[in-house]
Parts: C-alpha cells; structure tokens; sequence
C-alpha cells in the first residue's frame, strides 16, 4: 500500500489507470470534441467564404452593371458564386421566364421571382446552419457526460478506500484526479463548440439579413422593370 | 447542392487543424500534468547514522576506551578495535556485516554461526572477539577456525548467562536508542524561535500507528513558550513517518511514546 501512495501521476498513468467506463467516457468525450473541432473549423471557412462573396456580390450589384451582364456570369459561375449571387440568378431566371408568357402581367412574374428566390434562399440557410446545432449539442451535453466520468471515478476510489484500514487521503487521491481528468475533456469540448456556437449563429443570422434585405431591395428592381416593359 | 461541394473544399483542411489542436492539448497535458511524490531519502539516511551514534556509545563502551566526545562526531573515536563502530551502531539488529568485516583481515570466507537472537549483545562480542583472534594469526586455517568456534562458543555461553540477568536492561535500552532516533528526527526539524530564552523543557506524548504514523501528538508539559511548543508539535507532525525497529512485534512499546525536547542538549 505504501508503495501505491508514493507513485508519479503523470497524465498517460492516470488515463490508463482510470476504469473502464471512465475510459468509455474519456474516448467519446474525444471523439465529440475532435468532430466538433472538425466542424468548428470547417464552418468557420464556409461562414467566412460566404460574408466574402456576399460582400463582393453586393458591391459589384450596386455599382450600376447590367442586370442582364450580371446574370449571365452567375448562371456561367454555376455553384461557385455566392450564396446572393445564386438568390439573385434563382430569382432572374424566373423573372424573365415568367414575362416571356404572355398571359400573365408583370406583378405575377414578380410574385413568381420572389417565390423563386425565397426558395433558393432558404436552400441557402439551411446549408449554412447545417451542423451548427451538432456544436450546441457538445457544447450543452460534454460537461455532463465528462461529470458521469467523474462521479463514477470518484465513486470507484471511494469503494477501494474501504477495504483500507487506515484511511488516508493519498489513497484516494489519485482516483479523484483519474477521474477529474473525465470532467477537464467534458469541458474542453463543451467551451469551444459554445463559443463557436454563438459566434456562428449570429453570424448567419446576420448573413440572412443582408440577403432578405436584398431580396427586397432585389423586387422593387424588378417590379420597375416589370413596369417598363 | 452547390454548398455540398463548397464544404468539401475546406474538409481535410479542417480535419488537420482539428486534429492539430488535440495534438497540442495532449502534449500539453503530458508534459504540463506530472505530479511527482518521491520523498528525498538522504533526511533520513542523514539521520541514521548521526545523531543516535553519541548516547548509544556512551550506553555501551564499557571496554578500555578513551572518552567518546559526546556530539554527533563517533568518526573521530580513536577505537582499539579495527573497524569503525558506527557501522554496527546503524543496524544494531543485523551484525553479521559488522562480524564479518573484522575477520576477513585474516580469512576471507567465515560462516557466522550465532544466532540472531542476541542482537543487542553482539557489538561487544564481536569487540572481544577480534581482539582475541587477532594474535592467533597461525599458518593452519583449519585449526585456527577451530580456535576461533571455540572461543565463539565460551563468548556466546557466557553471555547467554549475562544475557538472562541482562535482557530487561538490553530492551531498555534498544527502546531507549530508538527513542532517540525518533527524537533526532523530530528535532531535525523544530525551528526553534528566535525570542525564546534560557532551555525550557517541553514534554510531548505521541501515539503512533503501526507503520511509524503519528496519530495524536499530546502536551503534557508545556515549556512555558507557546511558540517553541508549537514549532515542537509541527516538527513531530512533519517527521511523520517516525523511524521503528523492523520488528513489528516489538510495536507495542513504541505505541506511546513520551519525548522531553530541549532548544538546547
């Protein structure tokens, strides 16, 4: 026993120490958080590459160029424009099918080109928020499994402590810090998929403004159009 | 469908700097989280062979002997005897290297053939005994073994008959040598307060575990310097485990012991 309470608690002897639930525990709570850092970095690209091309469509939109110039190169840019450009082809494209009928006025291929692109927005959302509530999942659950690890830890240094005669808190010292080591991963994951989190919604939330205000802005031009035709 | 593939773009990217993160979190937690609680063993070893050595000596000599100085110094002892004394003193339980080591001058293989049970007897047989095989350095091995058995067995009968009358007075005094190694240890520790005048005596009762452990440390006697009595509990708290003979069966007289401290012996 003596021999057991002067040990070196280096971190790989404390995880290969641990029991064996709390290694289950230490491992998912791994894998949860090497996918939500997966994610994290992966959305953030994404994120960053849609404000990008967001920005870029919206300055060359509003610096007068031709509707119809503007058209072609996103319909020609097939997928690898931004998310606005392809709101704004959805909706053109519509548009101009719609006026070629000619027994439907203007306000009717209007309403069809904001159904078009409300649709295309909506495609567009969903794919920037995909994934997003897997973080919140992490972030909201990984502490409380990492808790499980330690209490169940605990609990296992606790049981081996009474079969001592003698209880001293070097017995139980090393299973408590075994099995902190579940609650420290929990946290680890949870802090950042969190903060990323939160940082990624407003993000995109801020991301669907712009393009439902463009939306707008987009119909008034196109009513105008429709008008002068 | 178009953002299907925009995300593949970044994938492996990501899966690289995800993976490059727990790589530094784990180097950081191997190499920043080892607790290391190996205990020095040079204190102790420091310890052993000290300070006990002057009261057991002074115990013991009862040969022609000049006077021992009394401190911790039993290098300079200028003895009759060939070996060192303090070799014997360390381990009074196992003699047998103190045995050995006068004889191998003469021949280097010898069996000891005493019993262990005398253990505190054997330093002063083993004085007598080198003086009397160190003129009987004869060419014949055979004989000079016999010679040497001989005289090991009037040794040996003879203190057997002391041994009887002497056997109180030898746990006595083995308790009392071990006591003054617990005390040693312990005053290795005390910080004795600077604004404490004159030697007060301060008088402890300590109840130990099996294993050497303090349980309880009790005042009995208070020196009349609270700080000094407290520096004394603290010090018998820190030497924790105290030194015990090996002999788990002689416990019994060290479950409480009584220490009398001194800022100054």
């Amino acid at each position: 026993m003596s021999a057991s309470v002067t040990q070196d608690l280096s971190f790989i002897s404390m995880v290969s120490h641990a029991s064996v639930i709390v290694q289950l525990v230490m491992l998912g709570l791994l894998a949860a958080s090497m996918f939500s850092w997966w994610l994290i970095f992966l959305k953030g690209f994404a994120i960053r590459k849609a404000v990008r091309q967001t920005q870029q469509f919206e300055q060359e939109f509003w610096s007068g160029s031709d509707l119809n110039a503007l058209y072609q190169r996103a319909s020609s840019a097939h997928g690898n424009g931004g998310a606005m450009e392809r709101v704004f082809e959805a909706g053109f494209r519509e548009f101009l099918k719609l006026k070629r009928q000619p027994k439907l006025d203007s306000t009717d291929a209007m309403h069809g080109a904001q159904r078009a692109m409300r649709a295309t927005y909506q495609r567009e959302m969903d794919q920037l928020e995909g994934h997003l509530s897997f973080l919140a999942t992490v972030g909201s659950v990984s502490p409380y499994v990492g808790l499980f690890g330690t209490v169940w830890g605990i609990m296992n240094a606790f049981r081996g402590l009474s079969n001592v005669v003698q209880a001293t808190l070097a017995h139980v010292a090393p299973g408590i810090a075994e099995a902190l080591i579940a609650t420290a991963m929990g946290l680890f994951a949870a802090i950042p998929a969190v903060v990323a989190y939160n940082r990624y919604t407003h993000d995109v939330d801020r991301l669907a403004i712009r393009f439902e205000s463009f939306m707008e802005e987009f119909s008034n031009i196109l009513q105008r159009q429709g008008a002068a035709v | 469908m178009y953002g299907a593939r925009e995300q593949e773009e970044g994938k492996w990217l990501a899966l690289l700097l995800a993976v490059a993160v727990h790589i530094v979190l784990l180097a950081m937690l191997i190499w920043g989280v080892s607790w290391h609680n190996t205990q020095p063993a040079g204190v102790e070893a420091e310890l052993w062979s000290d300070l006990p050595v002057a009261p057991h000596t002074a115990v013991k000599q009862v040969a022609p002997k000049p006077a021992h100085t009394q401190p911790p110094q039993p290098k300079p002892e200028p003895a009759p005897e060939p070996k060192p004394v303090p070799q014997e003193r360390v381990q009074p339980a196992k003699p047998d290297i103190a045995l050995k080591q006068p004889k191998k001058e003469e021949e280097p293989r010898q069996p000891v053939k005493e019993p262990p049970r005398e253990a505190e007897k054997k330093p002063e047989a083993v004085k007598k005994e080198v003086k009397k095989t160190e003129p009987a350095t004869d060419n014949d091995p055979v004989l000079k073994e016999l010679m040497r058995q001989q005289a090991q067995l009037a040794q040996m009968q003879k203190q057997q008959a002391v041994a009887a009358a002497q056997a109180a007075s030898a746990g006595n005094k083995q308790k009392a040598d071990y006591i003054d190694k617990i005390r040693a240890k312990i005053r290795h520790n005390v910080v004795v307060p600077p604004d404490l005048s004159g030697n007060p005596e301060a008088v402890f009762e300590v109840t130990l575990l099996p294993g050497g452990s303090v349980l309880n440390v009790r005042l009995i006697k208070s020196s009349g310097h609270s700080g000094y009595d407290s520096a004394v509990e603290r010090a018998i708290r820190k030497a924790d485990p105290l030194p015990l003979p090996p002999d788990p069966a002689l416990f019994g007289d060290y479950r409480d012991l009584k220490l009398t401290f001194r800022p100054v012996e």
